[in-house]
Formats: structure tokens, C-alpha cells, sequence
């Protein structure tokens, strides 16, 4: 054996903080700490957006013209604002989606083998299912656009029965004359079917698992809970996922029950 | 009392392995989960079979040696305990137990129940320690610590490195481990100083070794017979962001 | 043979000033041509092996377990004493010096123990350099306490896990050090044999536990730092591992061993449960500040439930025999007195084997928060352990084997006489003399690994050339062929009985024989037992399996191997120490009061034994010499 040198040549082997934008994500974003940060920027991001749209929605209960307009004032209203807030909200579902799967694929890859039995002492469902309530509530979107936004699944049937109107074929008359879109009426069509309530149901229910998980742990992955905050921010995520889940569901249900109906 | 065991058998790293049952009469409650061990050992021993390898050495819960899981669960049933410190009263007589190795990409098979738990010098190895050579160290008493810090970090200290977090995570993730050095080191002065590149550092090996990642939840916690808090995860996770920026402020 | 013990002259305080001042040093381009081996890496061998890197030697390192960091260090529990007098209670290097001499009942030698307590203050600002966070007040500076045989607090702690603290303390430079490229690491490697050339360490043998290769290592210094032989008695509070196969084979090659005799045995353990018993479990000494030991004074009342039985009724065992020390007289007078109560036919629980530990008082005085914040921990295992409440009822103890004063012979280099040989920590025999001081083996690990090894083994290789010998020089081609042999030999014997089996028995022996009191006859019956047993062991001991992978029962084989011949050493110097000192107690050499009757004319020496290849070792002396302190009869009344 011979007697190398003791310090080695090449100096430490960890690496120094690196200078210049990309070695900078490199370091930080991709790491899983990282990753996560992301997923969970994008996540609660997503959250925001889901409550928004939901106080929106509730203008449901305030009548035809009043959800109507509202649509109307976003979709024309803000112009070119509105394909920067999509753009952002899709760029921000794709890299949620993304990153979450890669990661739950680097975490199933480091435990190859599983346990012949494993029992869990602490973990709630929400918080072992992530991936499958993410994934339902993925396909439910897909599901949500092409039933609203594009309105590829469901006509509403004419009062004879005869034919059917393409959901964005309906309008609405303002009293100034000009006609809109009428959304209220599309909603309103949308869930007196009973499958598509039934989806809408169910989905709703997902949601509130992914969210009510996903809020608290969204919170620690940004640090922003300590010792004392940790259990406010399992209240925060338990109390925003239930407002989500039942301001959705109460439209559903009104429209169903009649509560909300075609003819106010 | 009786009892079923099933354990996992595997004669090298490269082979495959499988559960094996051995029943057992005459264990007593007394024993430690560990001496009931010894005394199948001992039998297949006479019996002229290899006895089953497993680490161990301190058997009082603080080298971090002893590592498998015990019905599922890291370290047994009992809380807050490692597995040489459970006893066999935890368990009714007539009862299975199916006693396994670690199972994560980092931590390969040995043989039977012992594990290649050297990721985790690894992860030290990145920066977890003060820089500081042996000599030159100013009085213990010219840096006043507040006592709530102190003990803070003492509660990450005691960290005993046995794997169990990782073993219990479904994600197979060490940010447990990872964050009770941080947590112990970040909350000190005379840690804080590299606080920022040790958690990316650390955190950087840690992804290196293949470990999984966090979604806080919370089966390392129940696991850890030192009961080490998440909150080091988030506190980690902070130190994480602050590094982060402070790297993009300081260029 | 004369041992030189190198002790500098000069006056006891300015020795260690004056070695300083006078020793050698390479210039730092330099250090990187000599290869130190330094095995084992508690806190003796981590701190060396992480300062001697930062000094730019080129180290390699070995330990048994999979990480540096499990090393049996890790158990200590209570303290670590140092002389920094924060408390302002009086204390001073000096006084450390004195109690830890007196302590260790007059049969240390002086200036190594001065050495020890000058640097204990370096240590304390080391480790808290190092993040290691010990106890604090609310005002934010250190917090110290009492602990066994000393009326000052100076004792530094971390909760109840002061060892381990110190432990990943030094772990992590060490650690540190590796990630730097300085150090190798090779963790799951045992050293099985030490290759001497010329009179000289030069290297050792290996066998590596995962693929059960046997390896050669060679260096310009071997240092040994594997801890105490306390598992030589079965049950002891050691971790399993523990073993004397690194300083026995050293021995067999010529490094002597020194005053194997002087074992600790630890007043506060759980007591035995049943056959199935692999170890014993110590609670800390700590305890003993706010717990009151006592036994039924009736020997009928054994078996009533303890709070039944009134005050009157109950013998405060250490209370009444030295009243101002009480329950925190030294660990061999309590761990007697206990006895003592137990052989009476006043002992408690399973076997009668164990006397109480009360906190009722304790409780009631400062209330359970308080206790429980002290000592939470320790009663969570007790219960964990026994299945008992201690806060409801009084403790369980009985005295187990726990450190092992004797190791082997170094100078205050801590060099043994084999040159280029340096054993450091529980391993050597230099500081603790006859019995050792709670709270002072982390700290002895500790300061010869930071402190007192980088500057001796600096000094003693600046007179050497580096050269480490090619590993396939023929001596080491040699011990790796004698290692081999054994090994195969250990497979060959296909036996009835495991290794396991043989080391219980040993244990028995040992304990009953050459234990916590010994005599001339039970000395003399414990070497013929022990070398039957032996003989038995080679014909009959079962070890399947092979050499070429982990196995789990070759290596239990290996180290008990080495407990059966080192036990006769252990009792044949237990038989010729005619006096009773420290941890080592002849019932022929006591006052009529059951104290412990030692013979300065004779026996002020190291009985330091020299291996002979087919007779009786050779004894041999250091006379010890005392300049500062003049012995004085150990009294704690
Ligand atoms: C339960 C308990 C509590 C204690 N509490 C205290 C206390 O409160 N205060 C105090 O001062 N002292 C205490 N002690 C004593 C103290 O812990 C030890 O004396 C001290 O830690 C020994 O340190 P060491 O570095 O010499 O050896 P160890 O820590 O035993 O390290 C030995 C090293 O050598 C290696 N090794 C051994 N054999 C081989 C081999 N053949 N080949 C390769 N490597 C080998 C091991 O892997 C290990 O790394 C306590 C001891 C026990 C048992
Ligand atoms: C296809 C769609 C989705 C998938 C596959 C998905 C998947 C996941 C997964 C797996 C996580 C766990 C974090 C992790 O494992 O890294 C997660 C977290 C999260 N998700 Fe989703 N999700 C989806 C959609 C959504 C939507 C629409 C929202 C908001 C309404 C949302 C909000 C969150 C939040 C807040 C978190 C917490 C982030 C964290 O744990 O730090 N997710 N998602
Ligand atoms: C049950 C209650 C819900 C109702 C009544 C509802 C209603 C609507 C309507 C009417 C539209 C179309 C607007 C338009 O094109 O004019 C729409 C669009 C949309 N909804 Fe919902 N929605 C509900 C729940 C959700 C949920 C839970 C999510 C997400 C998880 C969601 C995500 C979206 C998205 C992404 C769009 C497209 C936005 C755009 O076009 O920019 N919706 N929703
Ligand atoms: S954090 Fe807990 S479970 Fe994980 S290694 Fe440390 S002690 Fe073990
Ligand atoms: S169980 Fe795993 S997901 Fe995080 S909180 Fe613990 S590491
Ligand atoms: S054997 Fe040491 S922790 Fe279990």
C-alpha cells in the first residue's frame, strides 16, 4: 500500500454554491425538497384559483344575469388579461401534474420491494392516496372542460324533444338588447342529468381528500408552519377544503333539487 | 408463550430471498424481542442452519443498530421504542409476526435482516458537522444559548440513525433523519453559519442516494424511537427556501 | 525488560506544559507521508482519527459496526466532568487531578491524570465548538451537576444521553474529515491480529464482516482505541460487541497488558430477569442525587410490595454506612455495600438479586415534573424494561460489570512497549488506576483523542522515516496465514454447543469467581474451570456456515475465543494483587469493618504482563511514584 496524499488534490467533495441562473435551478429546483416547493407553490396556486371560481359560481344563486354578466366580464371584459390567466393556470396544472407523477415515481422507485406486511400507525388515507386523489381530480377537469368549456358531452334537449341546442348556443338577452352567453342556463342543464351530477359529486369528494392533505402539507413544504402553527394549518386546510366542497356541491344540489332552476 | 414467526431469509446481496416460518413455544414475556431471537438462533445453530444475521449491539436503544420491521411497523408495535427495547409482552401468545429488513433502494439487503445503511454517513458527510478543527475553540461559556433553543436542538440531537423513518415512509424518504441533523445543528450559533449550504448540501445527497421524497405524512414520526417531530421537516424545508434565496441575493 | 513510562520531569502541574514545550514536530508537507491506522472509532479513536486528519497525517479507520457512529461510546449516559469550575464551587484543576487519583484508589500514575484534568477544560470548549448541546440555564450558559464521588458539580450533560452527544460530536468531524478525502473509513471490519517487524507495529489484519475477506493494513503507527473487555463476564452493561480480541492479540504479539484485574462493576443496573438474558442495562449513576437506596432491614419483609414496608423497617444502606457522601459514595463501595444487603438474604424481586432505589422522597421535595424532567427518560426504560412504574414504586439495582479499568500498558505517550503500538481510551490502563470516577471515561476518550494523541504520536514520528511496509512483506503475509487457519479451524470443529453457550458459562465463572469479590481459592478455581472450558470449546463449539460472507456466529466465535484465554490473565492477576484497591477486592485484604485494605509496601505498582509463546505470562512492574499527592486510606465515611 502506498502513503497518498493526505489532503486530496482536488480539494473538498462537496460542492460551493454555484453562480449563474441555471446552475441555480439546478441546485434548488431539482432537488426534492425542491421539486416539492414546486409542487406545492403550483398546488396552492391551484387551490386559489378553485376558491375564486367557486365564489363565482355561487352567483348562480343570485340569478340568470348576474352569473351571465359575470362570465361575460371575464371572457370579453379583460381581453387579453384572460389568455394570460389561462396560460398561467394551465402552466401551473401541467408542471403540478408533472412534478408530482415524476416524484411519486422517484419515491416508488426507492422502495423496490415492498413489505410482506405493513400496517400504519399515523397516516391518514388523504395523505397516502395524493397521487390517486390528484389523478381523479386531473380527469375530472378534463371531464369539467370538455362538459363546460367546450361542451362536447351533453346538449340540452328543445322543450319538444325534438332537436338539441349546443350548450354554447345558448343566450342569454341582457335588458340593454345585447345577447350573451348563457352560462346559467348551460349550468343548469349541465346538472339535471343525473350521471353527470353523479361525476360532479364524486369528484367534489376527491377533491376535498387531495386538498385536505394537500394544504397542510402544502404549508410545511413552503416552512411556513412551526410547532404552534402546526395544527392551524391542518384546521386552514381541513376549513378550505370544506368551503370548496360545499360551495361546489350547494350549486350542484340547488340545481338539482330545483332550488336553482331555468325559470327563475 | 407461543409463537409464529416469519422471517425474511436472504444469503447475500445478490441472491433473493423469502419468508421462512419458525415456530416457537416456551418464549417468555420477560425476554426482549432480541433474546427471543437469540434463542431461535441458538437452536438452528445446534440444528446446524446459519443463524438469522441481524445488526444489533448496544440493545438499550441508542447505538441505532438494531433495525427491522415487526408486524409491519419499524421497530415494533411500541412506540417510541427501537426494536431491541421491545419485550415479548407486547405480544399475545399464539400470535404471527412477520419480522422483515428495511426495505428502501438505499439501504440493499445484506443478508436475512441486516441492511447497507451507509447513505446515511453519506448524508453527514455533506455538511453535517461545524467546520471547525480540534483546538482553537473559544470558552464554552463566551456563546450563551437560550435554554428553549437548546433543548430544541438537543430534542433533533437524538437522532440515533437507525433507518426506521426511512423504513416506515411510503416514500422511503430520510428527511427525518436529514432534518433532525439540520434541525440539531440549525438551531445552535454555532451551526448557523452553514446552515444554508448544509441543507443544500444534505439535501442533495440525499436525492443522490435514491431516498424518496416528503409529503409530510407522518408515518416517520410514529416510527422514530426518538420521537423526533416533523417539524424538523419544515423547519428544514424553510431553511431550504431561505437558502435558496439567500443564494440568489448573494449571487 | 524495564518499562520507561517517559514521564517528563519536573514538578506534576508543569509536566504536560513541559512535554509540549519540548516535542517534536513535522512540518506539515510532511505529515501527509506517514499512514496512521487508527482502530476502533468511539470517542477515543473518532477524536483521534478526525484530529490526527486535520493535522494532514493520511488515516485510515476501522470499527466492527456499520457506521463510525454506533461505536459503544454512544451509551454513556450521564456526564462528562471537566474542571472548568463555572459553579464556583471550588473546583480547580488540581482538585479534579486529586479525586480522580484518589479515586481510582492510588494506583494511577500522577502525571498522566494531570494531564487528563488540564485538558478536561479544553474538551468542554471543543465539543461545544462542535454543536454538541449540553445542558443549559435560562440565563443560556452551561449547566453542570453532581455525579458519584465527587462533592463538586462539575459535570457537563446532555439530558440523559451525554455519550452519545459526544459521540456524534466527534463523529461528524470525523465524518467530516472522510468527505475531505483524510480519512478512509472502513466500517464492518474487524481487526483480527496486529503484524509486528522488527519489534515494531507495523500493521494489522482484517477480516472484512460483509465478504469475510482478510485484509492487511499497513501504517508508520497502529493505534488502538477498541474499548474495555467487560464482556470477558457475559452480562455486562457493554454493548454486544464488545470484545477484547484487539488488545488480546496485541498482547499475544508482545504488547504487555496492565492490571487486567481492575474491573468496575456499577451499583445502579437493572437486575437479571431470567437465563434468556443477553445484557444488562445501566440507569445512570445520576440518579442516585435524588434516589435513596435501601433494603428491607428484616429479611422476612423481601417479599412485601416495597411501599408497605415503613420507614423503621427499611435499612438506607449507604446513609448510614457514610454519611457524608450518602448515596453518592464511589460505584465499588456502593455496588459492595448492595451486595452485601443481597448475600445478608436482604435482597428483592426475581432471585433476590437487587435492592431498592426510592424517589418517594424525591417526589414528594421537588414534585414529579421535576423529576421527570431530570430523569424521564430513565424511567421510561426501567419501565419499558421491567414492566414497573417508578414513579409509584422504588426502583430495582443491582450492581453489574460495566467499565474495565486495565488495558494495555502505554507510556505517557500513550505508547505501548511495542514502539509505534498507541492504545488510547478504555482500551489502555493509564488513567483511572484501580477504579474510575463517574463522568470521566468520556472525558479521559476524549482528551486522549483530541488532545494528548496528536501531539505524542507527532512527537514520537518525528524521529521516524515514513515507511509503511508493502503489505506483502512477509511478516504480514505470515499473521494473515495465522488468522486464516483460525478461522478454518473455528468451521472445522462442528461441535454441540454454540459460542453463545461457552460465553454464558465463561460469564459464570467470571462473575462468581473473580467478580466483585474474589479470594486466592476462587481465583485458583476460575483458572482451572476456565482453561477446562477452553480445551471444551475447541472440541465441541459449533459454528456453521462460512468464512466467505456475514457470519453472524464466526465472529461471536472469534471474540469468544479471545474471552476464554484473556479471562486467565484476568484471574491470574486478581490472584497475585494480594491487597484489596479500587474495583478489585480480596475478601483476605479488608478492615473488620468490610472496607477495602490496600497494601502500599507492595503493591503501589502496574502489574503490567509480558505473553510468553507455552508458559505463564511474565509479570512485570511499574512503580508507581508519587510526587504530589501521598496515598492516603480512601475514606468516604
Ligand atoms: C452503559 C454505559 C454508560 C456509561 N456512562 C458513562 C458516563 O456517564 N460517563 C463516562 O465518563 N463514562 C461512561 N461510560 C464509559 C464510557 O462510555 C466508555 O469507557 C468509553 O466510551 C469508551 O470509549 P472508547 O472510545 O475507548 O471505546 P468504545 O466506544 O467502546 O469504542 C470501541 C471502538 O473500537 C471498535 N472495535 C472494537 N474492537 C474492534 C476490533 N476487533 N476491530 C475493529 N474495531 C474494533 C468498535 O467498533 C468501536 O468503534 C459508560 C459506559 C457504559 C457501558
Ligand atoms: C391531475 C391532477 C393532479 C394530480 C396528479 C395531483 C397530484 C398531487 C400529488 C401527488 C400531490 C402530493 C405531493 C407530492 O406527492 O409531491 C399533490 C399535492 C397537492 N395538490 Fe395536487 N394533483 C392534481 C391536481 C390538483 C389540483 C387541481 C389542485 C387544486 C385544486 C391540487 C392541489 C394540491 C395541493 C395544494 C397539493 C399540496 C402540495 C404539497 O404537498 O406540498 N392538485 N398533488
Ligand atoms: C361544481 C361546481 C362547478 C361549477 C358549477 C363550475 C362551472 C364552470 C363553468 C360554467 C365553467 C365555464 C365558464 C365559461 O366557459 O364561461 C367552468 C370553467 C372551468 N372550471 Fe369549473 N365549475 C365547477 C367546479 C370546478 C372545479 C372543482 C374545478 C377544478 C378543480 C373547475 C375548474 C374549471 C376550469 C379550469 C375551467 C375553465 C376556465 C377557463 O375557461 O378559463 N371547476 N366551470
Ligand atoms: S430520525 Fe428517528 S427514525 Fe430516523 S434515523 Fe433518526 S432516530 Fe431513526
Ligand atoms: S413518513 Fe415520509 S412523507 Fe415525510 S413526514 Fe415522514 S418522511
Ligand atoms: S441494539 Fe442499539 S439501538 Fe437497538
Amino acid at each position: 500500500m502506498t502513503t497518498s496524499a493526505a489532503i486530496h488534490p482536488k480539494g473538498s467533495r462537496q460542492t460551493r454554491g454555484r453562480s449563474g441562473a441555471l446552475a441555480w435551478m439546478e441546485d434548488y429546483l431539482a432537488s426534492s425538497v425542491g421539486q416539492k416547493i414546486l409542487v406545492a407553490i403550483t398546488g396552492l396556486s391551484l387551490a386559489v384559483f378553485v376558491v375564486f371560481h367557486m365564489i363565482g359560481n355561487l352567483k348562480m344563486f343570485s340569478g340568470a344575469e348576474s352569473v351571465n354578466r359575470y362570465a361575460y366580464f371575464l371572457k370579453h371584459d379583460l381581453g387579453a388579461l384572460i389568455w394570460v390567466a389561462r396560460a398561467g393556470l394551465l402552466t401551473g396544472f401541467l408542471l403540478h401534474v408533472f412534478i408530482a407523477i415524476r416524484l411519486k415515481m422517484r419515491a416508488a422507485a426507492a422502495r423496490p420491494i415492498s413489505y410482506v406486511c405493513q400496517k400504519h400507525a399515523q397516516a391518514t388515507l388523504a395523505s397516502t392516496t395524493m397521487i390517486w386523489t390528484g389523478l381523479v381530480v386531473g380527469a375530472f377537469i378534463a371531464f369539467h372542460l370538455a362538459h363546460f368549456t367546450f361542451a362536447w358531452i351533453h346538449d340540452v334537449p328543445s322543450s319538444d324533444g325534438r332537436s338539441t341546442t349546443n350548450y354554447l348556443d345558448l343566450k342569454f338577452a341582457l335588458p340593454d338588447g345585447r345577447e350573451i352567453h348563457n352560462v346559467y342556463a348551460m349550468v343548469v342543464s349541465g346538472f339535471t342529468t343525473p350521471w353527470i351530477v353523479a361525476i360532479y359529486l364524486i369528484a367534489q369528494v376527491i377533491l376535498f381528500v387531495h386538498l385536505s392533505h394537500g394544504i397542510q402539507s402544502a404549508l410545511n413544504t413552503l416552512g411556513i408552519v412551526g410547532k404552534r402553527f402546526t395544527c392551524a394549518a391542518k384546521l386552514l386546510g381541513y376549513a378550505v377544503a370544506s368551503v370548496i366542497f360545499i360551495g361546489n356541491v350547494a350549486i350542484v344540489v340547488a340545481v338539482m333539487t330545483g332550488y336553482v332552476s331555468e325559470v327563475p | 408463550m407461543k409463537i409464529e414467526l416469519h422471517v425474511w431469509r436472504q444469503k447475500d446481496a445478490k441472491s433473493s430471498g423469502r419468508m421462512m416460518a419458525y415456530p416457537l413455544s416456551d418464549v417468555s414475556p420477560e425476554m426482549s424481542f432480541l433474546e427471543m431471537l437469540d434463542v431461535l438462533n441458538e437452536k438452528l445453530i445446534k440444528d446446524g442452519n446459519e443463524p438469522i444475521a441481524f445488526d444489533h449491539d448496544c440493545r438499550e436503544g441508542i447505538c441505532g443498530s438494531c433495525d427491522m420491521m415487526i408486524n409491519g411497523q419499524a421497530h415494533g408495535p411500541e412506540r417510541g421504542s427501537t426494536a431491541c427495547q421491545l419485550h415479548m409482552r407486547s405480544f399475545r401468545d399464539g400470535e404471527t409476526i412477520y419480522v422483515e429488513p428495511w426495505r428502501a433502494k438505499p439501504f440493499p439487503v445484506v443478508k436475512d435482516l441486516v441492511v447497507d445503511r451507509s447513505a446515511f454517513d453519506r448524508i453527514i458527510q455533506a455538511g453535517g458537522y461545524v467546520s471547525m478543527n480540534t483546538g482553537g475553540a473559544p470558552d464554552g461559556n463566551c456563546l450563551p444559548i437560550p435554554k428553549l433553543d437548546q433543548d430544541k436542538s438537543m430534542d433533533a440531537a437524538q437522532c440515533i440513525g437507525c433507518g426506521a423513518c426511512v423504513a416506515a415512509c411510503p416514500n422511503a424518504s430520510a428527511m427525518l433523519f436529514l432534518s433532525a441533523k439540520t434541525g440539531h445543528l440549525g438551531k445552535l450559533p454555532q451551526g448557523q453559519t452553514e446552515q444554508s449550504e448544509r441543507v443544500r448540501n444534505m439535501v442533495a445527497q440525499h436525492d443522490r442516494e435514491g431516498f424518496g421524497h416528503c409529503t409530510l405524512i407522518g408515518e416517520c414520526e410514529a416510527a422514530c424511537p426518538k420521537e423526533i417531530s416533523t417539524d424538523f421537516i419544515t423547519t428544514l424545508n424553510r431553511d431550504y427556501l431561505s437558502s435558496a434565496a439567500k443564494s440568489v441575493i448573494k449571487g | 525488560m524495564t518499562l520507561d513510562s517517559k514521564v517528563p520531569s519536573g514538578p506534576v502541574p508543569e509536566k504536560w506544559t513541559k512535554y509540549k514545550r519540548e516535542q517534536k514536530l513535522i512540518n506539515p508537507v510532511n505529515k501527509r507521508k506517514y499512514t496512521v491506522l487508527v482502530v476502533g472509532s468511539g470517542l477515543a479513536g473518532g477524536s483521534a482519527a478526525a484530529t490526527l486528519a486535520e493535522l494532514g497525517y493520511h488515516v485510515l479507520c476501522f470499527c466492527f459496526q456499520d457506521s463510525p457512529r454506533r461505536a459503544h461510546s454512544i451509551a454513556a449516559q450521564g456526564g462528562i466532568n471537566s474542571a472548568k469550575n463555572y459553579r464556583n464551587d471550588g473546583d480547580s484543576i488540581w482538585r479534579l487531578f486529586y479525586d480522580t487519583v484518589k479515586g481510582g484508589d492510588f494506583r494511577s500514575r500522577e502525571a498522566n491524570v494531570h494531564r487528563l484534568a488540564e485538558v478536561s477544560v479544553n474538551i468542554i470548549d471543543q465539543c461545544v465548538a462542535q454543536g454538541v448541546p449540553f445542558a443549559r440555564e435560562y440565563g443560556g450558559l452551561l449547566d453542570t451537576r453532581s455525579f458519584g464521588g465527587a462533592q463538586l458539580q462539575r459535570t457537563f450533560y446532555c439530558r440523559g444521553q451525554t455519550g452519545q452527544q459526544l459521540m456524534l460530536g466527534a463523529y461528524q468531524a470525523l465524518e467530516r474529515q472522510i468527505a475531505l478525502g483524510n480519512v478512509t473509513m472502513y466500517p464492518r471490519t474487524e481487526m483480527l491480529d496486529l503484524v509486528v517487524a522488527d519489534g515494531r507495529a507495523r500493521g494489522i489484519v482484517t477480516r472484512n464482516l460483509i465478504s469475510g475477506k482478510i485484509e492487511s493494513f499497513s501504517g508508520d503507527a497502529v493505534v488502538l482505541a477498541t474499548g474495555g473487555y467487560c464482556n470477558t463476564f457475559y452480562l455486562s452493561t457493554n454493548a454486544i460487541g464488545c470484545n477484547v480480541t484487539a488488545t488480546y492479540r496485541a498482547y499475544k504479539r508482545g504488547a504487555f497488558f496492565a492490571n487486567p484485574c481492575y474491573t468496575q462493576i456499577h451499583p445502579t443496573c437493572i437486575p437479571v430477569s431470567g437465563d434468556h438474558q443477553s445484557k444488562l442495562t445501566l440507569m445512570s449513576e445520576s440518579l442516585r442525587n435524588d434516589g435513596r437506596i435501601w433494603a428491607p432491614k428484616d429479611a422476612g419483609d423481601c417479599s412485601l410490595h416495597p411501599n408497605q414496608i415503613p420507614d423503621d423497617r427499611r435499612d438506607y444502606i449507604l446513609e448510614r454506612l457514610y454519611p457524608s457522601f450518602g448515596n453518592l459514595a464511589p460505584r465499588d463501595v456502593s455496588s459492595r455495600a448492595a451486595k452485601r444487603a443481597c448475600d445478608d438474604g436482604r435482597g428483592v424481586g426475581p432471585g433476590a438479586r437487587g435492592v431498592y432505589l426510592d424517589f418517594a422522597d424525591a417526589i414528594q421535595r421537588l414534585g414529579k415534573d421535576k423529576i421527570q424532567e431530570r430523569y424521564g427518560n430513565l424511567f421510561d426504560m426501567y419501565e419499558r424494561i421491567t414492566g414497573e412504574n417508578a414513579y409509584e414504586r422504588p426502583m430495582r439495582i443491582y450492581p453489574a460489570l460495566h467499565y474495565t479499568m486495565g488495558g494495555l500498558w502505554v507510556n505517557y505517550e500513550l505508547m505501548s512497549n511495542l514502539p509505534g503500538l498507541f492504545v488510547i481510551g478504555e482500551a489502555n490502563f493509564s488513567d483511572h488506576g484501580a477504579n474510575r470516577l463517574g463522568a470521566s471515561a468520556l472525558m479521559q476518550g476524549l482528551a486522549d483523542g483530541y488532545f494528548v494523541l496528536p501531539y505524542t504520536l507527532t512527537s514520537w514520528l518525528a524521529d521516524q522515516k515514513p515507511n509503511a511496509l508493502p503489505t506483502d512483506h512477509s511478516e504480514f503475509q505470515r499473521v494473515e496465514g495465522d488468522v486464516k487457519d483460525r478461522i478454518a479451524k473455528l468451521l472445522r470443529i462442528k461441535g454441540k454447543k454454540t459460542a453463545v453457550d461457552f460465553h454464558r458459562e465463561l460469564g459464570l465463572i467470571m462473575w462468581n469467581d473473580v467478580g466483585m469479590s474474589r479470594t486466592r481459592q476462587r481465583c485458583e478455581d476460575a483458572i482451572g474451570r476456565i482453561r477446562a472450558l477452553r480445551e471444551e470449546f475447541w472440541a465441541n463449539v459449533n459454528v456453521p456456515g462460512s468464512g466467505a460472507d456475514l457470519n453472524t456466529a464466526l465472529e461471536r466465535a472469534g471474540r469468544v475465543a479471545d474471552h476464554l484465554e484473556f479471562s486467565e490473565l484476568l484471574a491470574l492477576d486478581a490472584l497475585q494483587r494480594e491487597e484489596s484497591c479500587g474495583g478489585h477486592f480480596r475478601e483476605e485484604y479488608q478492615y473488620p469493618d468490610g472496607e477495602a485494605k490496600r497494601d502500599d509496601e507492595n503493591f503501589s505498582h502496574v502489574a503490567a504482563w509480558e505473553y510468553q509463546y507455552g508458559r505463564d505470562p511474565n509479570r512485570h512492574r511499574e512503580e508507581l511514584v508519587w510526587d504530589a499527592v501521598h496515598p492516603s486510606v480512601r475514606s468516604y465515611k
